[in-house]
């Protein structure tokens, strides 16, 4: 083998070692069976996880779902209130996808007054688009305190215990064996940064004090409730990462919902906090229904610096005069007690009440980064200055038709490959059968690439992946071309195809490079699955060209090496 | 097995009857677009909605006609899809805002000033002009017992979220708004949706897919697709006139645009539909047909030190027909795949196929009649005009 040949096969080795390995996941996750699947997502959930992110992944409309495109109407808002306008929108959008419950939502700004949100999966556009519709609510609300929480906790084990007993541990086994220990407070309570408000505890009680102390082995029949929460050290309970599905869907059942006060209800904290022992967990949070101030009434929020320390930030809010004398009355009864801020049903961060408010201009102080401040005034103002949204654009696609589609253009392609080829092998016999080979690389490394690149498979881009099967082969056939004339030119076959290659290489790469110009303004111009279309085109063609002038002529070498009186073209 | 051994085809002493062939096909399709009042473009482009709905049997394209009917879209076009008839694609384009919008602004109107007796006169649908920067609105003219200041109306109307761009008070009972487009069309999709299942009570409906486009994302991406077509037709003039020459580039370019003016052409001609989708076939066409050209161009240049001594036309054809048999052998595999999908792709890949088999012959016969005639053409221009010059030296 010569240097060059030894420089093709090491690169081709590589090529096919990588793309292999980037397609590893997504053949591990089309080969388990759902059992085995649903057995990973509750022991190993990072693992199945990891490979979902590195799998293929289909485009909108091949698994069906929902993509909208909303446009903010500004015209009703003052210039002050424009100000970060699209930034509010996002927030509200964002927080209120995540009660879709799809698996990868994608929500992004698109120019000035657009936001793009992608829903795969979803079965209920309707929904959906209710509640994307609906204005947004702000509400500060009382967090009730450790002794009501207690009680109500033990209310839920009795109701849960003597309701559903064994029926209630099928709905999923707990990753128990790792909670041990009731947490030290001291050390439960994460860097400041991962809570806000957390620089104002005060006087949290110690651990020792903890009406329930709750070290857990496994679902407990007897304490079916607490004994998936991980700690009840303040006024608030914190649920291990795996356990919450479960705890959320306990807490939808009819036995729970009679377990809750008249006057509260529980609700979630946005934000994950890490677990001493390792792990995270979500606090949840018992919530006043009566005892809250609205935050319609607030004027206007924005970071300040901290007093205390200088590199960080708190956030500083007005309410006008109605809510300034709510904020008064409520702050004014409650010193010392948590708020909830609540943006749409969820707890956005829950700041500790030092002192009556009497004028309706407070602060938020907390040890917040630049940016995590002006996140928390968006949220604030998101909620005080409710902006409307008109759809603009909105396609829904049916799971069926995408399975349908799939389908379809598998079968065209196959069908196609297969024509392709018999065609190569009948026109330039073994040579063909190189250029079959190549095509096999081609589309390796395409999947390759595009599981690499997180590119989505998308409907264009199913035919864009057959129209390269029909297109890849063109680099070799007009190598192949080339040799058949330079052997006519009675040429020695070593030379004939040394000529051949290298003859049609610079034609090779104008020839591609211009197509490439195409599916770049494709790319660039068109929207998703069009995008999807173009990434397919752009990539095969590189990986043909990679194959015809790097894989193929190694094997051809390697081949023509060996004496021949005629050369199988 | 050979297709081709040597031609000797004169590509290039034909090129006069292919350009007439060509202008024809080209005036054939502009005539019939320009007689059905434009190409037929997608609900994507024209703005509107589209539902693909699947009954559990078939049912009569006529049932669904007339609860359409019912539901006020008599303007609805309905295709059937897929074989069975138990399929349906449905397009309802260019929805009116007006109606929604005049319940809008009564229901804004009535919460800032109740008791007014408010009324709406006329309305007018402002369609959006993406070239002066206008969005789109509509324009709605309202009477009341009084009308109250416009601009304490209008402050206490922005405050409960409705949105105003515009407000005047014509008379002391009348006055105009404007405000933007709400987006009725996503309504549609939801009407439709309600009326065909209170009326086919037996039957189970299964909306497959659904499409609602606004006005002004439409004419956005009309814009986007135009872009895309010219950014990359003045790319490939960049990238030949670098590579090759400027009368190259141009030849390339002008086939280019001969075979994206055909497959429009015939696509208006067969009654087809342009979306998105096309759009990026034609784009693929395009990519396609200067691969063609270029490796004819490429034996050109080759050519051109090899055979210094023969005309420029026997050149140009003996490159042609040197390359013919890659040119047809590339051809044919495009063409099998592209075959495959047209009737084996589903209904969705088949207006796609369809604008792809149209390109493949137009690109090839482009690249083979049309490119390097009009560089002859060219050069032939030039040397009649240094003749013309020497004489009068």
């Amino acid at each position: 083998m010569n240097k060059s040949d030894r420089i093709r096969a090491i690169t081709s080795a590589i090529v096919i070692a990588l793309s292999l390995w980037f397609l590893w996941p997504t053949y591990r996750l089309a080969t388990m069976s759902k059992e085995e699947q649903q057995r990973l997502e509750i022991e190993n959930p990072e693992k199945i996880d990891k490979l979902h992110k590195k799998a293929l992944k289909l485009g909108l409309d091949l698994k069906g779902g929902m993509h909208l495109t909303l446009e903010i109407d500004d015209s009703q808002l003052k210039a002050d209130e424009k100000r970060d306008v699209l930034d509010r929108a996002l927030e509200i959008v964002r927080n209120r996808v995540d009660q879709f419950g799809v698996s990868e939502p994608t929500i992004q700004k698109e120019g000035t007054k657009r936001i793009i949100v992608q829903l795969p999966g979803l079965t209920d556009p309707d929904r959906a688009k209710r509640l994307l519709g609906q204005t947004a609510m702000l509400e500060w609300r009382l967090i009730r305190q450790q002794d009501e929480v207690a009680g109500v906790l033990r209310k839920l084990d009795e109701n849960m215990r003597r309701v559903s007993g064994d029926s209630l541990v099928e709905i999923g086994p707990a990753k128990a064996d790792t909670l041990g220990a009731v947490p030290d407070p001291a050390k439960s309570a994460p860097a400041a940064k991962a809570m806000p408000g957390e620089s104002l505890f005060a006087g949290t009680k110690g651990a020792d004090e903890l009406p329930l102390n709750v070290p857990l082995e496994t679902v407990d029949k007897t304490k079916p409730f607490t004994s998936l929460l991980v700690s009840f050290n303040r006024d608030w309970v914190l649920v291990r990462e795996e356990n919450v599905p479960l705890v959320r869907r306990m807490l939808m059942r009819p036995e729970a919902q009679a377990a809750m006060p008249k006057d509260s209800e529980f609700m979630w904290f946005d934000e994950w906090m890490n677990l001493p022992e390792g792990g995270r967990g979500k606090p949840l949070m018992l919530v006043a229904k009566d005892e809250y101030v609205s935050g319609a009434n607030l004027v206007g929020a924005e970071p300040q610096p901290n007093p205390q320390s200088p590199t960080q930030r708190s956030v500083a809010f007005t309410f006008n005069r109605k809510g300034g004398r709510e904020l008064a009355r409520f702050t004014g009864d409650n010193v010392g007690r948590f708020t909830a801020i609540i943006l749409d049903g969820k707890i956005k961060s829950f700041p500790v009440i030092k002192s009556k408010i009497p004028d309706g201009r407070g602060v938020i102080e907390g040890n917040f980064t630049d940016v995590e401040a002006r996140d928390l005034a968006i949220i604030l103002r998101a909620g005080a200055l409710p902006v409307t949204m008109f759809t603009r654009e909105e396609r829904t696609v049916g799971p069926s038709l995408g399975s349908d589609s799939i389908r379809q253009g598998l079968r065209a392609g196959l069908f196609g490959a297969g024509a392709v080829v018999i065609f190569m092998m009948v026109y330039y016999q073994l040579a063909g059968v190189i250029a079959t080979l190549g095509l096999v690389l081609t589309m390796v490394s395409l999947f390759g690439c595009l599981a690499y690149f997180g590119a989505a498979l998308t409907l264009p881009g199913i035919a864009g992946l057959v129209l390269t099967v029909g297109m890849a082969v063109d680099a070799n056939v007009l190598i192949y071309e080339r040799i058949r004339e330079e052997l006519r030119r009675e040429k020695t076959i070593r030379s004939a195809v040394d000529a051949g290659y290298g003859r049609a290489f610079v034609t090779n790469v104008d020839s591609n490079l211009t197509t490439l110009i195409t599916a770049i303004a494709l790319w660039q111009f068109g929207t998703g699955p069009i995008k999807g279309f173009a990434t397919t085109l752009s990539i095969g063609i590189l990986t043909s060209m990679f194959a015809a002038c790097v894989f193929c002529r190694l094997v051809f070498d390697l081949w023509v090496r060996r004496p021949m009186k005629k050369l199988s073209i | 097995m050979e297709f081709f051994h040597k031609t000797n085809i004169d590509f290039i002493g034909f090129r006069y009857k292919a350009f007439i062939i060509s202008g024809l096909i080209i005036v054939a399709g502009l005539v019939s677009a320009i007689s059905k009042g434009g190409y037929k473009l997608s609900v994507e482009f024209k703005g509107g909605t589209l539902v693909q709905v699947k009954f559990d049997e078939a049912v009569l394209i006529a049932d669904v006609r007339s609860s359409l009917n019912r539901a006020g879209y008599a303007t609805a076009e309905i295709q059937q899809y897929g074989e069975n008839g138990d399929e349906y694609i449905i397009k309802i384009g260019g929805v009116e805002e007006t109606n929604y919008a005049s319940e809008h602004l009564l229901e804004g109107l009535n919460k800032a000033a109740p008791g007014l007796q408010w009324t709406v006169l006329s309305t007018e649908q402002l369609p959006p002009d993406l070239s002066k920067g206008f969005e789109g609105a509509t324009m709605l003219s309202v009477e009341a017992d009084s009308i109250p200041e416009i601009e304490g109306l209008t402050a206490r109307m922005k405050e409960n979220g409705y949105g105003i761009l515009e407000a005047t008070k014509t008379t002391s009972k009348q006055a105009s708004f404007r405000i933007p487009l709400l987006g009725a069309e996503t309504k549609v999709a939801d009407a439709l949706k309600a009326e065909l299942v209170k009326d086919f009570p037996e039957r189970t409906i299964e909306i497959r897919r659904t499409e609602t486009i606004g006005p002004k994302v439409g004419k956005e991406l009309q814009s986007k697709a135009w872009a895309a077509i010219i950014v990359s037709l003045f790319g490939i003039l960049v990238y030949v006139s670098w590579r090759f020459e400027l009368k190259f580039a141009v030849g390339a370019v002008l086939s280019l645009a001969h075979d994206v003016l055909v497959t429009v052409g015939l696509f208006s001609i067969f009654n087809r539909e342009i979306s998105l989708f096309v759009v990026a076939a034609l784009l693929t066409i395009v990519g396609y047909s200067i691969n063609d050209t270029i490796v004819v161009y490429d034996r050109i240049r080759e050519n051109f030190g090899l055979r210094r001594r023969e005309s420029y036309e026997g050149m140009l054809n003996v490159s042609i027909n040197e390359t013919l048999s890659r040119t047809i052998i590339t051809v044919i595999t495009v063409f099998i795949v592209t075959m495959f999908l047209l009737f084996m792709g589903g209904e969705f890949v088949r207006d796609f196929a369809f604008a792809m088999t149209i390109g493949l012959v137009t690109g090839t016969y482009s690249s083979v009649f049309v490119a390097s005639a009009l560089v002859v053409e060219w050069q032939n221009r030039i040397t009649n005009r240094r003749k013309a010059a020497r004489p009068a030296a």
